[in-house]
């Protein structure tokens, strides 16, 4: 069978189908159409200036170690006058996490960008491990998300950035608009699909491949030789997640462009004027934002502090643990 | 970026089913016969409370103020009724349930009802009409009109009419004709290859790139038809059989498809055609679950026809349909409902919280192509306002929303679209009829401010 001429130059030899728009084009015209995107998804949103400081949320995997080669050369090549580091957070999980920090150490050097490697340990006096001894495999990455996402801000408090980046594609966002339907969390669905977020006194976090395809992020890191690391957390993953992103799977290989598709939706619809939602308050305990008297990650530091497994994942126990507090202060 | 797994035995796991103990909920006296999101009912019970939600859904829509009604008023329409009738599940349900409602028989001797009994508030419509549209022809399956025919004459002839209608309907009189193969979907001159209405709509579906869009496609033309319908027969109401397990498929379909701006129409709508005629289409059923349809078809003794679906032609297989958005989303919502029977309950609440963003793309959803060359790079050099150039009547594309510009143009690497010697179906593909006079009142409105300026920018001095 002859090779195809790659659709976009006419030139090379095809040698890839991509997955978002079904051509066939040649290794050098996927690298161009791949950065322009990201790109484009950058300065149509208008997420930085020139001289912001960007983090990059760098774990070791496939997403974000290609964010942060396409960041440096997006940043280079059009410039954005960007200061790029590099945060890391170290969950504790033993044969996985530090493998994985292994890798961006390595990116640190190959990219020569600054890292920052904050550890729950240190911020949290808890590892994953230890709460997984506690609490069991059930639930532990409602944990693990919501202090990793308060450990990302602290980290960038300490470097002092405007910004953080994160390796969240197309799939991850229209998995997570499925999910937030599915599970009625209308105050995430409005605002799952943004590029940028910002609390509060908290830094921006932006998601530059918001329509970059998870398979396209893997045939980058792969034609590139990127070093990641690619084994999946050792304590089980999320089920409800898994649930939805078989599902996603499934609508993918019937239609491609479904998962563009429901990030189109989700962009397309809001949340109803008359829809009453959580106002933002601030932790009473650690000063965080929040929609309620504690922020989750110290509602569930709290919990774990006394040894109530199960405490603040849910808002049975949130309602619990409330009680618990109003009564010690009343005993005191 | 988030914890994720390829490993089945990760997947959420069945939970165990709730057995019918215990005594009713509503009088409790009677043993529960039927579980209904974890309360039992005794089917003496059942049968009322779930009249009690069809009407609670209905009665509020009937009188057409956009407030909806007081219950405490007389019911009555500003004109007729057409209910939407496939043979199947919902729509037997809800014929049933409109006749035991809404036009209780007079039995001389028999109970007399209440103040709301439908003997004294008297009809709402005036004429009640059954459509039944046959879509035989999408599937080259038998003609079931006469099959539905005479399942309708289990129902009151004396009540409701029968309208038959054939899919094919909607191509007959068509004047648009499209090049489906083009992104812009320019509109051509050429003819049709045939004016048999039933060989244009095998044409129309088989130049579709994908079965969700087919599927896709076929449940627009039937509700366009029956709004259609109603129109010509003086209705103001539409009812359809979709049932709370149906509107969850319908509403994570749409989600799926692209069609998040008009996510909360799914329940319902207020359909306005070019005479201002306002035609409101309800979904009585849509807070009744496919369970309990079907234990109320059970204990009623209502027969439904069989779907013969899966006879279907080589051009939409088993194989094709399985793949295509509506059934795979339809499979994976079923078994939510049979293990987690909330979350399809919260499918709908979700949704019913949603409007359409009219700040992003809403419902008129201009410069579509623009947005997708943005986010998936198709040319190497920039395209130069493609999208601008478009907007007159030569294309299609501008005028169409997201959802339907993804049916024509959103491809599949097992792409169902019938091909010609060249590899490609460069034959012209005729639209649907109405498309020709949307595009005429599109054509008719009047030019923004901005588009002025376009045209007159270079004599402007300042």
């Amino acid at each position: 069978m002859p090779a195809r001429s790659c659709a976009l130059c006419n030139k090379a030899n095809a040698i890839l189908k991509r997955p978002k728009t079904g051509q066939q084009i040649c290794k050098q015209c996927f690298f161009i159409v791949f950065e322009t995107e990201v790109h484009n998804t950058i300065t149509n949103a208008n997420l930085f200036k020139p001289g912001d400081r960007v983090a990059i949320g760098a774990s070791g995997g496939k997403d974000s170690t290609v964010l942060a080669y396409v960041m440096k050369t997006l940043n280079d090549r059009y410039n954005y006058g960007l200061q790029l580091y590099l945060l890391s957070i170290d969950e504790g999980i033993t044969g996985y996490r530090d493998d994985s920090l292994e890798t961006v150490k390595r990116n640190q050097t190959q990219y020569d960008l600054p890292l920052k490697i904050l550890s729950y340990d240190e911020l949290y006096g808890w590892t994953m491990d230890r709460i997984v001894e506690q609490i069991g495999k059930k639930n532990n990455c409602t944990f693990c998300g919501v202090f990793r996402r308060q450990a990302l801000d602290r980290g960038a408090s300490m470097l002092n950035v405007d910004h953080i980046v994160t390796g969240h594609n197309a799939d991850d966002i229209a998995e997570t608009v499925l999910m937030n339907i599915m599970r009625g969390d209308i105050a995430r669905l409005g605002r799952c699909t943004l590029i940028c977020t910002q609390g509060e006194d908290t830094i921006k976090r932006s998601k530059p491949f918001k329509y970059t395809y998870e398979k396209e992020i893997v045939m980058y890191a792969y034609f590139k030789k990127l070093d990641y690391f690619s084994t999946e957390c050792i304590y089980s993953p999320d089920a409800y997640r898994g649930h939805a992103r078989a599902f996603l799977k499934d609508l993918e290989a019937a239609r491609p462009s479904a998962i563009i598709d429901i990030i189109h939706s989700g962009e397309a619809f809001e949340v109803a004027e008359e829809i009453k939602l959580k106002d933002q308050r601030t932790c009473t305990r650690c000063g965080y934002i929040s929609s309620n008297e504690l922020c989750k990650a110290c509602a569930l530091l709290e919990g774990l502090e006394r040894g109530i497994a199960g405490m603040g994942v849910n808002q049975y126990h949130l309602d619990n643990l409330k009680q618990y507090r109003r009564e010690s202060i009343a005993q005191h | 970026m988030s914890c994720s797994t390829t490993d089945n035995d990760h997947v959420m796991t069945r939970r165990r089913r709730f057995a019918p103990k215990g005594i009713c909920v509503k009088c409790k006296t009677n043993r529960g016969r039927i579980i209904i999101r974890h309360a039992a009912y005794c089917k003496e019970c059942f049968e009322p409370v779930l009249m009690a939600k069809f009407r609670g859904i209905l009665d509020p829509t009937i009188n057409c103020s956009e407030q909806g009604l007081s219950v405490r008023g007389s019911l009555q329409a500003p004109g007729n009724l057409l209910i939407g009738f496939s043979g199947g599940v919902g729509s037997t349900v809800l014929v049933d349930l409109v006749k035991c409602c809404y036009l209780a028989p007079v039995i001389p001797g028999g109970p007399k009802g209440g103040k709301k009994h439908p003997r004294k508030t008297g009809r709402p419509w005036n004429k009640i009409f059954i459509c039944y549209i046959d879509c035989s022809a999408c599937y080259d399956v038998d003609d079931r009109t006469d099959e539905v025919k005479t399942a309708f004459e289990n129902f009151d002839e004396n009540v409701f009419e029968f309208v038959p209608l054939h899919l094919e309907a909607c191509f007959e009189n068509g004047q648009v004709i499209v090049d489906l193969t083009n992104e812009g979907l320019p509109l051509t001159s050429g003819l049709a290859s045939s004016s048999d209405p039933q060989t244009s709509l095998k044409n129309y579906l088989g130049s579709l790139p994908t079965p969700s869009s087919r599927e896709s496609s076929i449940n627009t033309l039937i509700r366009l038809l029956l709004l259609r319908t109603a129109r010509s027969r003086d209705c103001s109401h539409v009812l359809m059989g979709t049932t709370l397990t149906g509107l969850s498929v319908n509403l994570i379909t749409s989600v799926a498809s692209g069609s998040g701006f008009t996510v909360g129409l799914e329940k319902g709508e207020d359909w306005k055609s070019h005479d201002s005629q306002i035609i409101r289409l309800v979904l009585p059923l849509r807070e009744i679950s496919m369970k309990e349809c079907a234990a109320y078809l059970h204990w009623r003794n209502l027969s439904v026809i069989p779907n013969r679906r899966i006879l279907l032609s080589p051009s939409l297989s088993r194989e094709n349909v399985k793949e295509s958005i509506g059934s795979l989303t339809k499979g994976f919502i079923y078994g939510l409902e049979r293990d987690y029977p909330s979350t399809v309950n919260a499918i709908v609440r979700t949704c019913n919280k949603l409007v359409s963003n009219s700040t992003g793309h809403g419902p008129m959803q201009g410069g579509i192509e623009k947005w997708k060359e943005h986010i998936s790079v198709r040319r190497l050099e920039p395209d130069g306002g493609e999208d601008v150039g478009r907007s007159d009547l030569s294309y299609l594309a501008p005028h169409i929303c997201y959802a339907c510009n993804t049916t024509f143009t959103s491809l599949s690497s097992r792409s169902t679209r019938k091909t010609g010697a060249n590899g490609a179906n460069t034959q012209p593909i005729l639209m649907p009829l109405w498309v020709a006079s949307n595009l005429k009142i599109q054509q008719q409105q009047p030019m923004s401010q901005s588009k002025m300026e376009e045209q007159i920018r270079d004599f402007l001095l300042e």
